[in-house]
């Protein structure tokens, strides 16, 4: 009771401190251009924000002002911000000739960083109808209309606005993409979904990363269905630009295929990538479990327990915690793995863009105090920053059952290595086993160049790693 | 004693048995990656400077073709180029102040020469970690033939390069190579440092 009090006397006093509006007069407005034109955002920003402060909603200049007033506030790196008056502007549209160009912004500022995709795409365009919007926007707006159609399970909207997407356009092939992908999640038929990822996968005209996407979604579908040697073309076929480590997932996906098609080797190699720096952090116990199976079938069996309980001695204390019963969100490890991949990355990335954004905003203060400004952008910012968090801890709760499932089935899996290789010693005095795994051996062919590893990795390399492993299983030598 | 031993013993069962363990874990680790440049029928023009004669220095424009036979060993076919002089102060002074006659000045002229090019190091350097540069260095060995200002020459040359490729067809290329020229008219030797820079042209390899 007392706090809420206190919280409001706060807020009386905030308001009481609060300057009072400036006049919101032509030669106020004449001078936030000025700024504006002369290249000083600080100073351009503060005048627009206090001349739109002075004046009613109504006023013709009120939308023209706050879009320069988003261009200023997004070169000075305040993107949420900037994104907030930017689709005001859009949601308005008061000023149509103005439409085209607030589009593009979103467009282009959505794409430079995360964001709140959920209050300025979904918000501002999913609902209104752009009908007369032309030129290159026009696709960006169809596309993301027909993909929250699509994820909403209206199909035939969806359908409706994709076929306005022109053929060349990139939006076009994220939305067959997309069609393929959400269809399949439904339970589509594997071998439609498989055909037009193919499809996309060798289009050339299609943009790269939707290319890699198709390739990787075809792979891992070709990998369920056992055609593991396609599968493979597949994932050599993902084109990375120079010097991009890619993502771990993948490259644990691909282990997993060499391994499945009997390349021990090149599943090794793999293995050995993810200990770059780019990946030592992820959380991938299978990488433990997928090493110990390759060490055991190539009959190293010292080495394969070793490794096989590696992961049971790097996640100790999550497993404890698991068997406790104790709080999963007070586990360090857990917490981590729950924001790596998917939603919790993106809230997660969200939370930090914010704060990154409000240290800027806080730089700014002795600038727009005055103005009032800073008052209203600090507000702003608390708001969004307290719905970003509110989103992470969301998904950090459902992250941290996900991780510890997945730690468990690897745990599971590892103890019955370790159980198979103590079982596979005894065998052995009777009869040796025979590797189903190849190792090839590392000499480079003819077109061919090796780097041995010196403990440098680089990131062209991560996907070229190759292990020589002695093949033991015929040696019939004591482990 | 024995008790030394004992605890010898033990002590070494210990080492051992981590040496163990990392002998049979020990695989090799290799990154093995497609070649990214590999070359064929080379072309190559570029400029030559020659640097150590006192008297005067000498600027060519200069071309070559080279064959590789595979990524390690090529035939540099022909080499070849035409001289201009820039006359140092030294020589100079020697006419001017002493009156020696030009002509007591033998420089190079012409030149051609034909070598073996052997390239055993192939590698890449990261740019400011954005992205890669890859490079070649190469030794050569051959022979040579020139026109100095009063008679012919030969030599046996040798040398070493450095190729810079800039994508599959182009690559900047540059050579220092040394030839110690005997007259075949004359008595007269001579020691050239060839120092060479050009764009080369692949066609073939792996530029398609």
């Amino acid at each position: 009771m007392i706090a809420a009090i206190l919280l409001f006397a706060a807020a009386a006093a905030g308001e009481a401190d609060a300057p009072p509006p400036a006049a919101a007069t032509r030669q106020l407005y004449d001078e936030a251009l000025a700024a504006h034109g002369k290249g000083n955002p600080r100073k351009g920003a503060a005048l627009f924000f206090q001349w739109l402060r002075g004046s009613p909603r109504t006023a013709e200049a009120y939308d023209s002002a706050q879009h320069l007033l988003a261009e200023e506030l997004h070169s000075l790196g305040l993107l949420h911000a900037a994104l907030v008056y930017e689709t005001t502007v859009i949601r308005s549209r008061a000023r149509p000739e103005l439409l085209p160009a607030a589009l593009d912004r979103l467009q282009a500022w959505a794409a430079e960083a995360p964001h709140d995709e959920d209050r300025f795409e979904a918000e501002a365009l999913r609902g209104g109808d752009f009908g007369g919007v032309e030129g290159p926007v026009k696709a960006y707006v169809a596309f993301e209309q027909g993909a929250a159609d699509l994820r909403a399970g209206q199909d035939r909207w969806s359908e409706a606005r994709f076929a306005e997407l022109p053929e060349s356009s990139p939006f076009r092939f994220r939305a067959r993409l997309l069609t393929a992908a959400v269809r399949l999640s439904r339970g589509g038929p594997a071998e439609e979904a498989l055909h037009e990822l193919h499809e996309l996968a060798t289009d050339k005209s299609s943009p790269r990363e939707v290319r890699n996407e198709a390739r990787i979604s075809a792979a891992r579908l070709r990998f369920e269905a056992g055609e593991f040697e396609q599968a493979l073309q597949l994932y050599d076929a993902v084109d990375l630009p120079e010097l991009d480590p890619g993502r771990g997932q993948i490259y644990l996906e691909e282990a997993w295929t060499h391994y499945r098609a009997g390349q021990g080797g090149k599943a090794m190699g793999l293995l050995a990538a993810l200990e770059a720096p780019s990946f030592r952090n992820l959380f991938l116990p299978e990488k433990f479990l997928l090493r110990a199976l390759i060490y055991k079938d190539a009959c190293h069996w010292l080495t394969a327990k070793r490794t096989a309980r590696g992961l049971l001695r790097r996640y100790a204390g999550s497993l404890q915690a698991i068997q406790d019963r104790l709080p999963l969100l007070d586990d360090a490890q857990l917490a981590e793995a729950a924001l790596q991949k998917g939603a919790g990355r993106r809230a997660a990335q969200l939370v930090a863009q914010l704060a990154k954004e409000r240290d800027k905003l806080d730089r700014l203060a002795s600038a727009w105090k005055d103005s009032g400004l800073w008052d209203s952008l600090a507000e702003l910012y608390a708001g969004a920053q307290a719905e970003a968090e509110r989103k992470r801890q969301l998904e950090l709760e459902r992250g941290v059952i996900r991780a510890a499932d997945e730690l468990l089935r690897a745990a599971e899996q590892v103890s019955l290595v370790d159980y198979e290789v103590g079982l596979a010693l005894y065998r052995r005095a009777r009869q040796a086993p025979k590797s189903q795994l190849a190792f090839q051996t590392v000499d480079p062919e003819r077109d061919e160049v090796a780097y041995g590893f010196d403990g440098e990795y680089w990131n062209d390399e991560l996907p070229a790693l190759r292990f020589g492993l002695k093949n033991r299983c015929a040696e019939g030598v004591a482990p | 004693m024995k008790l030394a031993r004992l605890l010898c013993a033990l002590l070494l069962a210990c080492l051992a048995a981590p040496l163990a363990a990392s002998a049979q874990e020990s695989g090799k680790l290799v990154a093995i990656q497609q070649r990214k440049y590999r070359m064929g029928v080379e072309l190559e023009l570029g400029g030559m400077f020659e640097p150590i004669d006192a008297f005067s220095k000498g600027l060519a424009p200069e071309g070559s073709l080279t064959l590789h036979f595979d990524d390690d060993w090529g035939w540099e076919v022909l080499r070849g180029g035409y001289v201009a002089r820039l006359n140092t102060s030294l020589r100079t002074q020697l006419e001017r102040d002493f009156g020696v006659d030009p002509t007591a000045f033998d420089s190079l002229q012409y030149y051609a020469s034909s070598n073996l090019i052997f390239s055993p190091l192939y590698g890449k350097f990261a740019l400011r970690n954005s992205s890669l540069v890859h490079m070649q260095a190469f030794l050569s060995f051959g022979a040579a033939y020139s026109h100095f200002t009063s008679y012919y020459a030969a030599a046996p040359e040798l040398g070493a390069g450095l190729r810079v490729f800039l994508n599959n067809t182009f690559s900047v290329r540059f050579d220092a190579r040394d030839a110690y020229f005997f007259g075949l008219t004359t008595k007269k030797q001579q020691n050239i440092l060839f120092l060479s820079l050009g764009l080369s042209i692949n066609f073939g390899g792996n530029d398609g």
